[in-house]
């Protein structure tokens, strides 16, 4: 007997855990020496409270005098039992996987000297747990350190966390692909690149969606499923379902999840990059149009006053009953014209100006554009309706450049009137308040939100332009008028003059008919 | 009533000759033409024009070159300039007030009606 109490002396003293025994009242009447492991030697603790080693945040959580009040009159399940280092319960209902933070003797800094224990515990009775008039003799309980694991699953959760936060806030499109082509996960900055809803971007399968399988993106997504790496870059790509077509790079990379591949695919939208560069080639190449044209020009506008001079040479010598060649001359005369018009339009167009900008009246500067105008609009029956603001504010401007393009303008739009109609010319001063293009609080914006502006409005009676040319307009080379010796540099001779002046021009339809350019000016 | 006598300076000389047909087929001027500034210089001494059109980009003297020596000369001091040139477009004239340097400028090709529009009154003041 004596002999199987010193073994097991022994063997508790050797189990790496701290096993204790409380007396009623939570006292320790024993410890093995596994408590050195807090800074204790097992005999300071005995006579002390449970408690002295418990971190004081921890005691409310685990001890019966503050648990068990908060229980009183409930249902505690297996799941909701009340977890207890001075447990009274025995067996089955005994306290496991108690977790709470101990307090090493050393360290009173809690942040640093505790560590994370798991407790099992169990009580004792003099008689046995079901029969009446047992007296509680203590609990005898077991402290496994768990700080390691502990810190590292909350190490792991930090990291999801960050990993969570990097995905979902990132500006690249991320999304995870699945062996059987699903979409596991996608972050909000792709939903906002593809155009998509949330519902819609995952229920796609890249296995069989049309435009995975037009980009070619398809294969690349298996090849990385197998493992491999890949980038598809830059194409233009339209998700099943959108109406967004955006310019992006693609790179997927393959994760492994025991021995099976997914593939996570970044996505960076590049469209405005390249809208950018695009722009800057067009920039680059009238560049090019406008050097050729200012050089030949010359070259060729002397030939032009020769054939001229001399079509009306002949004309006046050579007196023909033959109507031919009356016809033949006015044929080569108007070339000469319309060979000039286009040399002229090339040269307004390659050669910006400077500004020779002054403080000026607009309503003078469109009145003189109307007086330049006036045959033509009186030719085809065109009212012109003029709704002048008296007190407009005026405005920073080149006199000669800004008549140029109203000259151009009015033209257009007696153009589009040929059996008459109404020209209305309105000015007006205004504050800006609602948001639109080129108006904004973002530095591009030539025009600030709250800022006050001269506005000149253009409006006609006419058929309107095509919808499907609206975006064109002010392309150069863009015409519909080719036939009659359109060059198609007029608007875009205008839109250079008008960011020029830092202002700004939009074309729009009206829903009545006809046409309204509205030309903004700062003040 | 006399013809008034015009002298043409331009390298262009195809230009020169149909200008010169049209000008005398007017019956009211007498028309001498040069291809090079230098001998323009020498004939506008000699030919005494009342006017004298002037070409601007020319290969051995320019225009610019031309009238300046045209108006030191105290022969030829007193002879109206017009220009005429296809180096600048008609949006510019308006701009330039209708002057380079002083002299009016018809810019390259024109209609004949202008030229003569302009030779009558430039020969006027």
């Amino acid at each position: 007997m004596k002999d199987n109490y010193q073994r097991f002396e022994l063997y508790v003293q050797a189990i790496p855990d701290i096993i204790y025994e409380l007396d009623a009242q939570g006292t320790f009447i024993f410890v093995n020496d596994s408590v050195e492991q807090l800074g204790y030697r097992p005999e300071e603790l005995i006579g002390q409270n449970f408690t002295k080693i418990v971190h004081p945040d921890d005691i409310e959580k685990v001890s019966r005098s503050f648990v068990l009040p908060k229980y009183r009159g409930k249902v505690t399940g297996d799941k909701n039992a009340p977890k207890l280092f001075d447990e009274r319960r025995t067996s089955d209902r005994m306290t496991k996987n108690l977790e709470a933070r101990l307090l090493s003797k050393s360290k009173k800094d809690v942040s640093i000297g505790c560590w994370y224990a798991e407790i099992h515990s169990f009580g004792r009775w003099d008689k046995d747990v079901s029969s009446e008039n047992k007296a509680l003799l203590g609990s005898v309980g077991i402290i496994r350190n768990v700080t390691e694991r502990k810190l590292a699953e909350e190490m792991l959760k930090k990291t999801h966390q960050m990993l969570y936060d990097i995905l979902e806030r990132s500006p690249f499109g991320i999304y995870l692909v699945n062996k059987e082509g699903g979409i596991e996960y996608v972050n909000p900055a792709m939903i906002n690149i593809s155009g998509c809803n949330h519902e819609e971007f995952t229920s796609q399968n890249v296995f069989k969606s049309s435009g995975y399988k037009k980009a070619d993106l398809t294969d690349k997504i298996k090849f990385a499923l197998e493992g491999a790496v890949f980038f598809l870059g830059p194409v233009e790509y339209v998700w099943d379902g959108s109406n967004k077509s955006i310019v992006g790079n693609f790179t997927g990379i393959p994760l492994e999840e025991e021995g099976k591949f997914k593939v996570i695919i970044f996505v960076e939208d590049i469209t405005e990059l390249k809208t950018t560069q695009m722009q800057l080639i067009q920039a680059k190449k009238m560049e090019v149009v406008g050097g050729l044209a200012s050089g030949v020009a010359h070259e060729v506008k002397n030939p032009l006053s020769t054939i001229l001079y001399g079509v009306e040479y002949l004309r006046k010598k050579i007196r023909s009953e033959d109507e031919k060649i009356a016809l033949t001359l006015k044929h080569i005369k108007e070339a000469v014209r319309r060979a000039d018009n286009i040399i002229r339009e090339l040269l307004d167009f390659s050669s910006l100006p400077k500004l020779d900008s002054q403080k000026e009246d607009l309503n003078m500067v469109i009145d003189k554009a109307l007086s330049l105008t006036k045959h033509q609009f009186d030719k085809q029956h065109i009212e012109v309706i003029k709704d002048f603001e008296a007190a407009l504010s005026s405005v920073k401007i080149d006199r000669n450049r800004i008549e140029q393009v109203l000259v151009n303008l009015v033209l257009n739009a007696i153009e589009s009137m040929p059996k008459g109609g109404q020209l209305r010319l309105r000015t007006y001063n205004k504050k800006l308040t609602e948001l639109d293009e080129g108006i904004g609080f973002r530095r591009e914006d030539v025009f600030k939100l709250g800022e006050k502006v001269v506005v000149a409005e253009i409006e006609d009676t006419g058929p309107g332009i095509p919808e499907n040319i609206l975006d064109k307009i002010f392309d150069p080379f863009f015409t519909t008028k080719r036939n009659i010796g359109g060059t198609g540099l007029g608007l875009s001779i205008v839109m250079n003059i008008i960011k020029l002046h830092d202002g700004r021009i939009d074309i729009r339809n009206k829903k009545e008919g006809g046409v309204i350019v509205r030309l903004m000016f700062k003040i | 009533m006399d013809k008034k006598k015009i002298l043409i300076i331009d390298d262009e000389e195809g230009f020169t000759q149909v200008a010169k047909f049209n000008l005398e087929e007017t019956g009211d001027y007498e028309v001498k033409i040069e291809n090079r500034g230098s001998q323009g210089l020498a004939a506008a001494r000699e030919f005494k024009p009342d006017l004298v059109l002037l070409d601007i980009i020319m290969p051995d003297i320019d225009g610019g070159e031309v009238a300046d020596q045209i108006k030191a000369d105290s022969i030829t001091e007193d002879i109206p300039i017009i220009f005429l040139t296809a180096a600048v477009t008609g949006s510019e004239v308006s701009s330039r007030g209708g002057l380079i340097g002083g002299h009016p400028f018809i810019a390259k090709p024109g209609s004949l009606q202008e030229l003569i529009d302009c030779i009558e009154k430039t020969i006027k003041k």
